[in-house]
């Protein structure tokens, strides 16, 4: 078990941030989703144990998250989400500084900042002033920090908010290398549903404090029996009309069609209308919910 | 194997124990300030008045021994009363307890320069490049930040104050051959090490307390030079026109120097000198050199109360991350 | 929703809403931020993207008449927009920075605003109530702007920039650090201004977002362009990338055996998990032409056919990595 919660409450004067909260989550890659406001902050805060709850118990990683709140953090690496830094540093003393604070010693954390930099790509930038570093290298730098004290659990923050098409690509493939070929486990938080989808293989939605939903994203994407999704080069009407005379029932969805098949037929139908007409199907597969459709669907269920 | 995986290994190395976690904020703090040229040069100064203070206690070694390395510089001694220098040994206390009291009043000017060169930024740069999530996300509390962040003033402040004052005792005590002297001054030494730290932690805390109150470290290093000279400037104006009992107590560097006082016992000191003097003239001019006669507790209040406030500020603006935002 | 009817102050309607660059280059001293920039920018939804440094926010600065070009000229519905605020009233600009007066509420922001465009009292109040409606902020524009998340506050600086009907708008990553219901709601918001008639610039880094407000995007690098138009459109274009089309097929190897036959196909790479190939090709005409005929010859019925490089992500990294 990565972390479980029991029952967990946490208020803010009147603004009630987690409400009974209870989960039980297995380790790997886990996505944290949820609108704003639904405690997703809080609850990451508790799980690193500095805030103190009000209600309920928890473990993370085996550990009392009330009575051991120090040793969680040890096994538990943060990249927090916004702009953050030790200031006046240079990359390697940044890594190093991190891992010192963490309890190891100065010539372990200068070895590990050394190997753990060249691990997420920073080579000569690593002598120079942090505060000179682009987005991209700063969110590297922040997660270099976070794993070399080599933690059980990393938390990721938004990790990729702000950055450009390849800072993400960068950031994404690192995490997914941590959680499927390095055992670390990961607690992905993102607003950006592709991102999560490409990292995790398990998800959490919370909302307004409550979990909402929770399993592995292959299970909660439903199966659509006869829907396929289809896209043709050119004359897509014409092409719907004569699905329509074939008894299908098509929609139009961005630029391509869903499409009902009658029960019993196949995908074979597609390919004989196209052939008969001319058509050149760009794009058939069977209509395959997103974590998006998921997201909004379990939001829905709570209101 | 004959080649090696180039990515993430794991690490299981030993952990330091918790106890020192404030040590590795200290001991970074105060490499990052060493750098500075203005600092070593503060230090640099700020060990003058320790060699002065060493050279007026190996002198008076010399002359208790009535060596004969001290007969060249007899004649600077001339205008001191005869009965002194017949017998050193029993104004031993006197003369270096005075010693000591002019080496903090000078040592004082070096210390708050020095703490106005590394105060500033240890927290106000912290909380402008927000590292504040950085830290309190590692196995760290708000006290171990704390005592690391004072640490770094303290190291500065113990290399300017305390151990010159360490060193040239120990060099007095080499001068003077003679061990008795430790049986009459250890209350110095004493009081040197226990001073240093009230000013440590006074200074310290209150210097920390200004800097997590701005992102500025420029406007903080202004909040501390006022600190020190308007209190100043403000306490005189203040004896001179309302002439009160209690208004030394505005300035800050004051009170530190009336616990100083207080610790060194230069009332006794001054007392001795003063029974050598002329009765007539006696009070008149021992005024100028014993400084406020105001009860020293009135002194610990007002700096116990300062470092209440500059705990309070301390705790508010460095917020433990158990907030909604 | 329609908000032409509102209008009541006259502007040029008769030229269609478009952004213009000729020949535009901007320097900062030796540094050279946009260079020999030609452009234009029809009415509908367009994106703008670029690794960071390409030149977007130059490029933004310089169409809405905030910097002077170095070189060339920068002209929104015929007019050049340097020094022209007159041309402000038909342009709206919601920036990527947060600068709100925080102790505002959201409705009187927006009001402000429109009555800074030269709108009556009256008018202003009407037109901030229907921006504000417009985005989804009718229940919070009471409360000051202090207490919004930032979802709220990326809804607020959209209502800013439409409050006075512009024809052009301008949006630098307008769904950044918003939640996905949000982000729903303004790209919506969004496309429905683009399908309105006006002509809407967004800038963004995240790909998918743009590839589900538009198909047509403009793409700089190093301050110059690099392509322009509709995305598969450019994909087509790009030789040096052979089209890449996976083929799901219970015999897969059979039909990879039929695959490797044909003239166009340069690479056919069996995929293992998914059960099937992915087909290297550079005449996708010819190739997709193939496909009932194969499908349909018994032994090799094809389930599914996609392309994993037709979309926004795969033209972004050929035109930009090194």
């Amino acid at each position: 078990m990565l972390f479980q919660l029991q029952g967990v409450s946490k208020s803010y004067g009147k603004i009630r941030a987690l409400r009974d909260l209870s989960v039980e989550i297995p380790a790997g890659a886990i996505g944290l989703l949820g609108p704003n406001g639904a405690g997703k902050t809080t609850m990451i805060r508790t799980l690193l144990g500095l805030i103190s709850i009000d209600g309920g118990t928890g473990q993370v990683l085996g550990m009392d998250i009330r009575a051991r709140r120090l040793d969680i953090r040890q096994s538990v690496g943060f990249v927090p989400e916004d702009e953050c830094l030790f200031p006046s540093m240079a990359g390697i003393e940044f890594v190093g500084y991190a891992g010192e604070l963490s309890g190891m010693s100065r010539k372990d954390a200068m070895q590990r900042a050394h190997e753990v930099l060249d691990y997420v790509g920073l080579r000569e930038e690593r002598y120079r002033n942090v505060e000179s570093y682009s987005t991209g290298m700063k969110q590297r730098l922040k997660l270099a920090a976070a794993i070399v004290h080599d933690p059980r659990l990393l938390i990721l923050d938004e990790p990729t908010n702000g950055m450009d098409p390849a800072g993400r690509q960068e950031i994404l493939s690192l995490a997914r290398d941590l959680a499927h070929n390095k055992g670390m486990s990961l607690l992905f938080s993102s607003h950006l549903l592709p991102d999560v989808e490409e990292v995790c293989d398990y998800v959490m939605v919370l909302g307004r404090g409550k979990l909402l939903a929770h399993g592995l994203i292959s299970e909660l994407k439903q199966s659509h029996e006869g829907l396929y999704e289809v896209r043709v080069k050119a004359d897509q009407d014409l092409f719907a009309q004569r699905l329509v005379a074939a008894g299908c029932r098509p929609e139009p969805k961005d630029d391509g069609l869903v499409v009902g098949v009658p029960a019993g037929a196949t995908v074979g139908l597609f390919w004989n209308i196209a052939a008969a007409s001319g058509h050149q199907i760009r794009f058939l597969r069977p209509r395959r919910s997103t974590l998006e459709e998921v997201f909004l669907h379990a939001l829905e269920e709570q209101t | 194997m004959p080649i090696f995986d180039q990515g993430y290994q794991h690490w299981d190395g030993k952990l330091s124990s918790h106890a020192w976690r404030w040590f590795t904020i200290s001991a970074r703090g105060a490499r990052s300030q060493f750098k500075s040229r203005w600092v070593r040069l503060a230090i640099l100064g700020a060990w003058i008045p320790a060699a002065v203070l060493a050279t007026v206690l190996i002198a008076w070694g010399l002359i208790e021994q009535k060596s004969k390395l001290i007969l060249p510089f007899l004649s600077l001694f001339h205008d001191l009363p005869e009965s002194i220098m017949l017998d050193p040994r029993s104004y031993r206390v006197t003369i270096w307890t005075i010693a000591y009291q002019y080496f903090f009043l000078i040592e004082m000017f070096f210390s708050m320069i020095l703490v106005l060169l590394v105060g500033p930024s240890l927290i106000s740069r912290d909380i402008r490049f927000n590292a504040i999530p950085l830290y309190f996300s590692r196995p760290l509390r708000r006290f171990d930040y704390f005592a690391g962040k004072l640490g770094v003033i303290g190291f500065f402040l113990a290399a300017v104050a305390v151990v010159p004052a360490l060193i040239a005792y120990v060099l007095g005590l080499c001068f003077s051959m003679d061990l008795t002297v430790v049986r009459d001054t250890a209350r110095l030494m004493i009081a040197s090490v226990g001073y240093g730290l009230i000013v440590v932690v006074s200074a310290g805390m209150l210097m920390l307390a200004i800097s997590s109150l701005s992102r500025n470290s420029r406007y903080v290093g202004a909040f501390w030079v006022g600190i020190w000279f308007v209190s100043n400037v403000v306490g005189g104006a203040l004896q001179g026109w309302v002439k009160a009992s209690w208004c030394p107590l505005v300035s800050y560097t004051g009170n530190l120097l009336r616990i100083n006082h207080v610790l060194l016992d230069t009332d006794s000191a001054w007392d001795q000198i003063g029974s050598l003097m002329d009765p007539r003239n006696r009070d008149a001019i021992l005024v100028g050199f014993r400084g406020p006669t105001y009860p020293w507790y009135w002194s610990l209040g007002v700096l116990a109360g300062l470092l209440g406030i500059s705990l309070c500020i301390l705790t508010t603006r460095v917020k433990s991350l158990d907030r909604l935002k | 929703m329609h908000l032409d009817d509102a209008r009541e102050i006259s502007g040029p309607l008769e030229v269609a809403p478009v952004v213009e660059f000729t020949g535009a280059s901007k320097w900062y001293g030796n540094v050279i931020g946009l260079n020999n920039l030609t452009l234009r920018i029809p009415s509908g939804v367009t994106g703008l993207l670029g690794p960071n440094g390409a030149g977007k926010s130059t490029l933004l600065q310089l169409a809405t008449g905030q910097l002077r070009p170095s070189q060339g000229s920068v002209r929104v519905l015929g007019q050049a927009v340097w020094n022209n605020p007159g041309l402000n009233r038909f342009i709206g600009l919601c920036p990527e920075q947060d600068a709100f007066y925080e102790w505002m509420t959201g409705w009187e922001f927006v009001h402000t605003c429109a009555r800074l465009s030269g709108f009556s009292r009256i008018d202003a109040r009407d037109a901030a109530g229907r921006a504000m409606e417009l985005v989804g902020m009718t229940e919070n524009m009471g409360r000051a702007i202090r207490g919004y998340s930032k979802g709220m506050r990326q809804r607020t600086k959209l209502a800013q920039a439409l409050v006075h009907d512009p024809d052009v708008l301008f949006l630098d990553e307008p769904l950044s650090g918003t939640d996905p219901v949000a982000r729903r709601d303004l790209s919506d918001i969004i496309m429905g201004l683009g399908q309105c008639g006006k002509s809407v610039l967004v800038s963004s880094h995240v790909l998918h977002e743009v590839q589900a407000m538009t198909p047509n995007i403009v793409l700089l690098n190093h301050g110059r362009l690099v392509a322009e138009g509709n995305v598969r459109q450019i994909r087509d274009l790009i030789d040096k990338f052979p089209h890449r089309i996976v083929l799901v097929c219970d015999n897969y190897r059979g039909l990879a055996a039929k695959v490797v036959g044909f003239e166009d196909v340069e690479g056919v790479k069996v995929l293992r998990k998914e059960r099937g190939l992915l087909v290297e090709t550079r005449i996708p005409d010819a190739f997709y032409a193939r496909l009932p005929a194969l499908s349909s010859a018994g032994d090799t019925p094809i389930s599914e056919v996609y392309s994993d490089d037709d979309n926004l992500e795969a033209v972004f990294k050929y035109l930009v990595s090194k």
